[in-house]
């Protein structure tokens, strides 16, 4: 069976808090042709996302659409990400860079991360956290896309 | 910190954990018996079944439907009487209250928009419509279906080394691939109003009877493909006489179904190192525009194989080309529409012969005659010398990067699937890492000798950590049924791809490596190897005992993350006290001074003892570097006692670093250490993975150098796949996070700033 589009399923994230700049600081990898078909869906008129990367509405609907599938919440509040910038690989991953506002983080926090879950129900989402030395690795699944990580200090 | 030490008894715990890392795998692995040797090969009375096919097929063009006729002659080789028989019918996923539907988790979270609702609700009357099961005199012959397989009674039990013949005739409706979905199938083109048809586990096919499961009846539920026995087939293929067909085998009846110019372009094919057209894209253009009533019948013949697909269009171009492996001619051929230019004509056949070649060197001599690649949109599945494959360029001829490469990866995928499992038939619907997997490794290799650091998706050691690291519940053992599999692509495909790797550039080495993998191959070609068998020879043929691998690698989700906990720097002490004495001296006068001795030498102008001589007594007056008589009648009595050799090696300025190392991820691993000197050479240390035989979390290693080290790193080369590598090195570096580097690398001048600044603008 093909090595082809759909046996992926799968999106690996590291985050880091920066502690001098107090913005989470994300990168996303996925597979490409899962995230324009997820495009397509939310009604963003992509082709081929390699040859359209550098095309203004198309990094929007990105944006918003990464939004939708990775997201945090602080004190019931929901913090948002500005798409710094994408690359598209040529086998097929897509790299996404996402930065937060400034927010103080007082200790816990939970991360939103249902990425592409409500297209592929086989969906697994993965993130490793860094803060200064230490590291917490979550999973995210279709049944648990929300993990509640804390500020080890 | 510099230790010094002399030999003092040193007393090294040995933790007595439980040893079961490396225990043998006399438990996991099945007895070896004599259908299946403890070295892994097939044994003396090892036996497999014979299936043999005569199969008439007509494809309805305007009804979406395929009518077939089969006469199946199967042969029992095994030792045992056979009351019944099994055979697959793979179609039957297609009904519409199948299990593989039934099983489906489904929540109303999938109900987004009116598209989802409308493909929940679209029945397609898809499965077979079996219309006779008849001896070959015509008498009918009891059968029950049962979903996905059929069982039917011979008259009487079918006794070791007897055969029979009998006939099935059936039909069913094509499913829509692009709609429905599936493996095989139709795209409809609306533009032309013409379909291309890939047909494949189109008619009722033998399962396998064999020594490990008896009967292979485990229903198809979808994902876990299938294994069949090998056997000779003669299938005639009737279809619209202005269709070009595809098929496993040879062509039988070129000479009736060929043009006068396709027959000559077809010959100059057979003997050209380069792809030749045999149909162009204007003349296939031409031959969409209209369709036609009349018929004609390829007939194909193919021989020791374990299924047969086929694929017709009138919208195909073809070209094919000739390549040798070990003096044996055979011809790579491409089928596709022009919808696959400019990307197909240029590469597709190219790759199928750089495939059959890269894959007969690693594994075996190819042996079939022909190998073929058919384009179906956005789909990869592999047959017997034929497979469809994706990879689709824009309406407007352009295509990136990314799409290239996938075609060019598929085409390599799926070609190499006729080693594994068409030849080396595993067992797709009990294992599919043995096919996937192993397919997926030599892929890897294939691929990057096509093109010098190709971007591989699969096999390279550091793409699995991702996948690999974290919480161990959500990760299956590759060890797992095909159906049950989580992460199926990372699990079947990924992560045994990268076993091999390690075990090929790590573990075993490439030459004991490529010979064992070859013997594997080898000796499970046209047969029916299981794990225990790949395990087994991988051994038996290296003389590498592997037992902790499999059970790491295979049986558990156990990832590598080895930490670098410590070093300690120690140095000898050459007993010879001007030596010692001085540097003891310059150890503590380097030491930092305490703030409050500093200030003292301001702030108390003279202490009692620097005003009163008489305080100052032995103690305070002596120079506790100075070396006197005993210190060297102490040293001249040692050196005495050593022999020549030992006192040049106490005066050699050796040093000694104890390293301590944690295996915090469970997964055994050899240890690949990076010193660094202070001189600005380097050394690599490769210690196995037996280290941890007697303490798997814990260990420690003393190395000894002439010349002081600055820093070790561990896994320099990223080879063991260690999903942690910040706690890799000594001293201590924090590594960019990926957000970082791309940050950086934004900030940095463009390429073509570069260029401009090299040109000194």
């Amino acid at each position: 069976l093909a090595a082809f589009g759909h046996e992926y399923f799968f999106s690996f994230a590291e985050m880091e808090y920066n502690a001098s700049t107090k913005r989470f600081e994300v990168f996303i990898q996925t597979s490409v042709h899962d995230t324009e078909t997820a495009l397509k869906q939310a009604g963003v008129a992509v082709k081929d996302l390699e040859m359209q990367s550098k095309e203004p509405e198309i990094k929007a609907g990105l944006e918003v659409w990464i939004n939708r599938g990775f997201y945090l919440l602080h004190r019931n509040n929901r913090i948002a990400f500005k798409m710094i910038g994408l690359e598209v690989l040529p086998n097929g991953q897509l790299y996404v860079y996402l930065e937060s506002e400034p927010e103080e983080i007082e200790n816990e926090f939970t991360v939103n991360f249902p990425l592409l879950m409500d297209l592929f129900p086989k969906q697994q989402n993965k993130l490793t956290f860094l803060y200064k030395s230490n590291k917490q690795t979550a999973v995210f699944l279709p049944n648990k896309t929300a993990e509640t990580l804390k500020l080890e200090r | 910190m510099k230790n010094y030490f002399l030999f003092s008894a040193l007393l090294v715990s040995t933790q007595m954990m439980a040893q079961t890392k490396f225990a043998q795998m006399d438990i996991e692995l099945p007895t070896p018996n004599e259908y299946r040797t403890a070295a892994g090969a097939p044994g003396h009375g090892y036996y497999q079944q014979k299936a043999d096919y005569k199969i008439n097929i007509t494809l309805d063009d305007e009804k979406q439907v395929i009518r077939g006729e089969e006469v199946i002659t199967y042969t029992n080789n095994s030792p045992d009487v056979l009351e019944y028989l099994w055979i697959q019918l793979d179609q039957n996923i297609y009904e519409p209250n199948s299990d593989a539907k039934l099983i489906s988790v489904e929540k109303m979270e999938d109900f987004r928009n009116i598209g989802d609702v409308e493909r929940k609700l679209m029945v397609f009357e898809g499965g077979y419509h079996i219309e006779q099961v008849a001896a070959i005199n015509g008498e009918k012959m009891r059968y029950a279906i049962n979903k996905t397989m059929m069982r039917v009674d011979p008259a009487k039990p079918l006794g070791p080394k007897q055969s029979i013949s009998f006939r099935i005739k059936w039909w069913y409706n094509i499913n829509d691939r692009m709609k429905v979905g599936g493996r095989s199938g139709y795209e409809y083109f609306a533009k032309d109003k013409n379909y291309l048809y890939t047909i494949a586990q189109f008619f009722p096919r033998m399962c396998v009877y064999n020594d490990v499961e008896g009967w292979q009846n485990k229903q198809f539920l979808g994902r876990g493909e299938f294994t069949l026995p090998f056997g000779d087939y003669e299938v005639n293929i009737t279809v619209p006489a202005d269709h070009i067909v595809a098929g496993t085998g040879e062509l039988q009846n070129g000479a009736e179904v060929m043009s006068a110019e396709q027959k000559t372009r077809f010959a100059k094919a057979k003997t050209s190192a380069v792809p030749v057209l045999i149909v162009t894209q204007s003349e296939a253009e031409e031959n969409e525009k209209e369709g036609t009533t009349s018929n004609k019948t390829w007939k194909f013949k193919a021989k020791n194989v374990r299924d047969f697909a086929f694929a017709s269009s009138r919208k195909f171009m073809w070209d094919a080309q000739n390549t040798v492996v070990n003096g044996k001619n055979i011809l790579c051929m491409s089928y596709y529409p022009k919808e696959g230019n400019p990307l197909w004509e240029r590469y597709s056949t190219k790759l199928v012969a750089h495939t059959i070649q890269t894959y007969s060197k690693y594994t075996i001599d190819y042996p079939y005659p022909v190998a073929i690649s058919v384009h179906a949109n956005q789909i990869g599945m592999e047959y017997p010398m034929i497979c469809f494959n994706g990879g689709r360029p824009e309406e407007d001829g352009t295509y990136s990067e990314q799409t290239k490469y996938g075609m060019w990866g598929v085409i390599i995928h799926e070609v190499g699937h006729n080693f594994f499992p068409m030849i080396i038939n595993s067992d797709e619907r009990q294992w599919s890492w043995m096919d996937e997997g192993l397919n997926t490794f030599v892929q890897y290799l294939t691929e990057q000798e096509w093109e010098r650091g190709y971007p591989s998706r699969r096999g390279p050691a550091a793409m699995i950590t991702d996948y690999m690291r974290g919480d161990k519940s959500q990760i299956s053992p590759i060890m797992t049924n095909s159906e049950s599999i989580w992460q199926f692509g990372n699990n079947a495909y990924g992560k045994p791809a990268t076993a091999l790797n390690i075990l090929r550039e790590t573990v075993m080495g490439r030459e004991l490596f490529d010979y064992s993998f070859k013997i594997y191959c080898e000796r499970w070609k046209f047969k029916h190897p299981t794990p225990a068998d790949l395990f087994r020879t991988m051994e038996d043929a290296s003389g590498v005992d592997l037992d902790w691998f499999w059970r790491g690698w295979f049986y558990s989700t156990d990832y590598v993350d080895v930490s670098l906990d410590y070093v300690k720097h120690f140095e000898l002490n050459s007993g010879d006290p001007f030596v010692e004495k001085s540097k003891q001296k310059e150890a503590n006068e380097s030491k930092p001074t305490f703030i409050g001795d500093e200030r003292n030498k301001e702030s108390i102008k003279q202490t009692v003892n620097e005003r009163d001589t008489t305080i100052d007594d032995f103690y305070a007056k002596r120079d506790i570097y100075e070396v006197d008589r005993f210190d060297k009648e102490e040293y001249e009595k040692m050196q005495q006692k050593l022999t020549p050799s030992q006192r040049a090696l106490l005066k050699s300025n050796k040093h000694f670093y104890e390293l301590s190392f944690t295996n915090k991820g469970g997964l055994v691993t050899p240890l690949i250490v990076q010193v660094n000197f202070e001189d600005g050479t380097s050394e690599v240390i490769r210690i196995p993975a037996e280290i941890w035989k007697m303490d798997e979390t814990t260990v420690y290693k003393v190395f000894i150098f002439d010349k002081p080290v600055k820093s070790f790193k561990l896994d320099p080369f990223l080879e063991t796949a260690d999903c942690y590598t910040d706690n890799n090195t000594f001293p201590p570096t924090s590594e960019p996070t990926r957000f970082q580097l791309f940050k950086e690398q934004r900030s940095n001048e463009n390429p073509m700033q570069r260029a401009k600044r090299m040109n000194g603008n």
